[in-house]
């Protein structure tokens, strides 16, 4: 079982993941319904805070389950910042990130807690956000929710529901790459040391508490991206979408796909968010589904869907190791 | 605030923190044992409190014989959890980590599980307590905050003689402390394990019924509750039983006469705050305060 | 002559227990220092004080003019004091080289930013890092295993390995935690001239060990301790013919004491 973050280092794979992407692309194009649109949009967004999520609990061993908190506090500041004060979105999109950016270096000093420990701290902190978001109606509209959230517009053009999902594609393509190359430098590397021995970390030189606050708030600032296009894209805003549940969802898409893999977190996402679409029949059983799917998963390992994949390919390695075996400090180190 | 109001929140608040404490020191039991965060520890309350009222609607039961109901079922489902599950996962050597997810997919299952049983709709238990109060003078009693907080406590007592004076309590504490050597005295581990699990289980089954004879069993009873005894055990000091208790009350108290400063919308925050401070300031709880101060 | 390391007054107390008792000790620079006594003396202790994964009760740290006491393992790293442990802290799941790379993190400082940029300073530094490994593997004899896993190491690479991380950084102090410790003759006597070795690169050795044979030929000096206090410094000739040291070892119907007086 690998540790660390886990890239597939075959021709093949690399194939396949751009073929994925293409896909994507032109999806929108090729299924015009505006339904299908929307919830493939809705996946990407979660595809964009599983991201955030595997920067934590795969990459520097976090098991933090309070991304739903950032999540709400980017949509809320998007959703007010467009609705109520007619703020274009590029901005209140790069408002939410920072804020909750900001929001969750109030929870810093968390970092130096153990796993379990961490994890229901912050579980704390995503009921105390849920609490806020419900309880200062004159700010979120409480439990009536916020409405009519503005579509994002460039100039007069307000986006269409295309416009959206391309938003929604190039924001989760963009820190898709930008993690794996975050990961692929040295502080990827002292991120894999901490998650393998974190008392031989410290002594070799790298500052495990500073590193883990470092994820911590990129993933803050990530999932509360997600968060502001979540806005844009569903237009109204209610604090149950962004309870536990949701924290735990994220976790979900993390498990399924894969702990460690960043390709594996949009995978997990996509099952998490179109698997209910495609199970509407049994609706009432979704939950019981994630919640047996998740405990099969944790037995089975790490791995996730992408672990089964590498396994059958039988290629799968860190992307560190890929880089010190081919081509270190030259040219064209390929991703 | 006048002296009987206070008395009468006071119990109230013991009545809650019993509750809490019965929960609370499953964790704290499970954590020693294995290092697990049993996430699903709300969700076996929930399921003790179901059972009991599965019981008692079929059969009329006196109320204690439903809380012993309750718990045998209850501790049964958290020994069936660990021999079916957890132990199934350590066996193969899985990271500590993915179980402790796994008991939160577990918690996920067994809610929705028994929402698809018994519905959404809360459960009502029978009225077992009289409707008159009793009298201490000026202050009110409610007979069932009494009842509970007596049968919470009581049961947390006998559980601490139980681990203390009995072969097998004191095999338990052993194998808590000091797995390999236990096993090397001739505890068999996954005996012991699975028994403490049962113990857990059934303190925490009599906590639903408790909590359920005093509002309603209801199958997302669990998991806020399960949190906030979480929060009692590690004010106390996780991994005491003791601990676990006495923060069970401390925590109780706090919630009962939070609404005093501020609002109710804000209540469930109280936990959450209280947690997150301990967590930073004082993990070890406030018996390893005491104990530093030794 | 200053001594590089200085250790004024060194205590550790456990609860009650005193693990090491107002211990001083003055390293010189360069030199190749052995801590050794029976077993429960304090070694491992004192270096993790020295290491700084402990804090001192009370006394003081002097390392190169500077108190490191209230420095964190990885300020001290970068204050040039590297070590090795006694059960092996490897990164098991990285390959050979990676291992040793992390080695450098006490030196170099791309962070996320020039990470994501990949700044032209990134680059180079990154072949830096790559270089100074491969060199430091060379050092300890392991270049032909940069891309194995570190799992898949021999016991006795595994050693070596840890040694190359923590010499990559051209440490001014190394601490080495039984370094010989299960390694037949022919790898202890291999690691008694890499031991050499580093120190002729001017880094000062600390070892602690239970190997007689490998402490007594490569320490110019040794600092014996017992029950947490120091019984006896000097030159391997004084120490293994000093009477409270090999009292100490045979009072506790030690092997090593046979070892220590016939050696």
């Amino acid at each position: 079982m690998v540790a660390g973050p886990v890239e597939f280092s075959t021709f093949q794979a690399g194939v396949g993941r751009a073929a994925v992407l293409v896909m994507l692309a032109i999806a929108p194009f090729v299924n015009n319904q505006l339904y299908f649109i929307h919830v493939m949009g809705l996946a990407m967004i979660a595809a964009i805070a599983a991201l955030g999520m595997q920067l934590l609990i795969g990459c520097s061993g976090q098991l933090s389950m309070g991304q739903a908190a950032f999540f709400g506090i980017g949509a809320y500041t998007s959703g007010i910042l467009t609705k109520d004060y007619g703020v274009p979105f590029p901005v209140a999109f790069v408002a939410a990130g920072l804020i909750a950016a900001i929001s969750s270096l109030a929870l810093a000093p968390i970092t130096r807690l153990r796993d379990v420990y961490l994890a229901v701290a912050t579980l704390g902190f995503t009921v105390i956000v849920f609490l806020i978001l419900l309880n200062t109606e004159w700010l979120t509209g409480g439990s009536f929710g916020l409405m009519g959230i503005p579509r994002p517009s460039i100039g007069s053009i307000s986006l269409s529901e295309r416009g959206i999902y391309f938003l929604c594609f190039a924001v989760m393509v963009l820190i898709y790459f930008t993690f794996n190359r975050l990961v692929d430098s040295r502080f990827g590397r002292g991120l894999q040391a901490i998650m393998l021995d974190e008392d031989a970390a410290w002594s070799s030189g790298i500052n495990v508490t500073l590193y883990k606050s470092k994820c911590f708030v990129i993933a803050a600032m990530v999932t509360g991206f997600a968060g502001s296009l979540f806005a844009a894209q569903v237009r109204y805003l209610n604090p149950d979408d962004f309870s536990f549940w949701k924290s735990i969802e994220i976790l979900l898409m993390v498990a399924v796909g894969g702990i460690g893999s960043m390709t594996g977190a949009i995978v997990g996402a996509f099952v998490v968010v179109l698997l209910p679409e495609y199970l509407r029949a049994v609706d009432q059983w979704r939950l019981v589904i994630f919640g047996a799917l998740l405990v099969l998963f944790m037995g089975l390992g790490k791995g996730g869907i992408a672990g089964f994949v590498s396994l059958t390919l039988g290629r799968a390695t860190t992307i560190l190791e890929r880089k010190s075996r081919g081509l270190i400090g030259r040219k064209g180190v390929s991703q | 605030m006048r002296f009987d109001q206070f008395v009468e929140l006071a119990v109230g608040g013991f009545a809650t923190g019993a509750i809490y404490g019965l929960i609370g020191l499953g964790f704290s039991m499970i954590i020693r044992a294995t290092g697990i965060l049993h996430f699903a520890q709300g969700e076996v309350m929930m399921l003790g409190a179901m059972f009991g009222w599965m019981t008692v609607t079929w059969v009329p039961l006196p109320f204690v014989a439903v809380l012993i109901v309750g718990m045998m079922f209850s501790g049964l489902a958290a020994s069936a959890l660990y021999l079916a599950i957890y132990r199934t996962m350590y066996v193969r050597d899985v990271p500590l980590m993915n179980i402790v997810i796994g008991t939160i997919g577990m918690s996920i299952l067994l809610q929705n599980v028994s929402m698809l049983i018994w519905g959404s709709e809360p459960l009502a238990y029978p009225k077992f307590f009289a409707i008159e109060t009793y009298r201490l003078g000026p202050v009110h009693l409610s007979p069932q905050l009494v009842w509970v907080f007596s049968l919470g406590f009581g049961l947390m007592l006998l559980l601490q003689a139980f681990l203390a004076f009995t072969r097998m309590g004191i095999a338990l504490k052993a194998s808590a402390q000091d797995p390999e050597t236990a096993q090397l005295m001739g505890v068999n581990l996954t005996r012991s394990t699975t028994l403490t699990f049962a113990i857990s289980g059934m303190m925490a089954g009599a906590a639903g019924v408790l909590l359920g004879s005093m509002f309603f069993a209801s199958f997302n009873m669990g998991f806020l509750t399960g949190i906030k005894a979480f929060v009692a055990a590690t004010l106390g000091g996780v991994g005491s039983i003791g601990g676990a208790m006495l923060g069970g009350v401390i925590f109780g108290l706090i919630e009962t006469f939070s609404p005093q400063w501020i609002s109710s919308g804000y209540r469930d925050a109280v936990g959450m705050v209280l947690l997150i401070l301990i967590l930073l300031v004082l993990p070890q709880g406030l018996v390893g305060l005491f104990a530093r101060r030794r | 002559m200053t001594p590089v390391l200085e250790l004024k007054n060194i205590t550790k107390r456990f609860g009650g227990l005193i693990a090491v008792n107002a211990v001083n000790i003055g390293v010189q620079a360069g030199e190749i220092r052995g801590v050794i006594g029976p077993n429960g003396a304090g070694k491992t202790t004192l270096l993790n004080l020295i290491g700084g994964q402990l804090s001192s009760s009370s006394g003081k740290i002097v390392f190169n003019g500077t108190e490191v006491c209230r420095l964190r393992p990885d300020q001290r790293a970068r204050q040039g004091i590297c070590r090795t442990y006694q059960n092996l802290k490897l990164f098991r799941e990285m390959t050979v080289l990676q291992n040793v790379m992390v080695g450098l993190h006490a030196t170099t400082h791309a962070e996320v930013i020039t990470a994501l940029l990949r700044t032209g300073g990134q680059r180079r530094e990154e072949i830096r890092i790559a270089d100074a490994s491969r060199r430091a593997l060379s050092i300890v004899g392991l270049e032909k295993y940069e891309s194995h896993v570190a799992a898949s190491l021999a016991y006795g690479h595994r050693r070596l390995l840890e040694i190359a991380r923590a010499i990559v950084s051209s440490p001014k102090l190394l601490l080495l935690d039984e370094p010989a410790a299960g390694l037949n003759m022919n790898e202890a006597a291999n690691l008694v001239r890499l031991i050499e070795r580093i120190s002729a690169e001017r880094i000062t050795v600390v070892l602690v060990e239970h190997h007689m044979d490998v402490v007594m030929t490569v320490c110019e000096k040794i600092t014996v301790l017992n029950h947490g206090r120091l019984l006896a410094e000097g030159s391997p000739k004084e120490i293994r013919k000093h009477p409270e040291v090999i009292e100490a070892y045979l009072g506790r119907g030690d092997i090593h004491a046979q070892v220590v007086a016939n050696a």
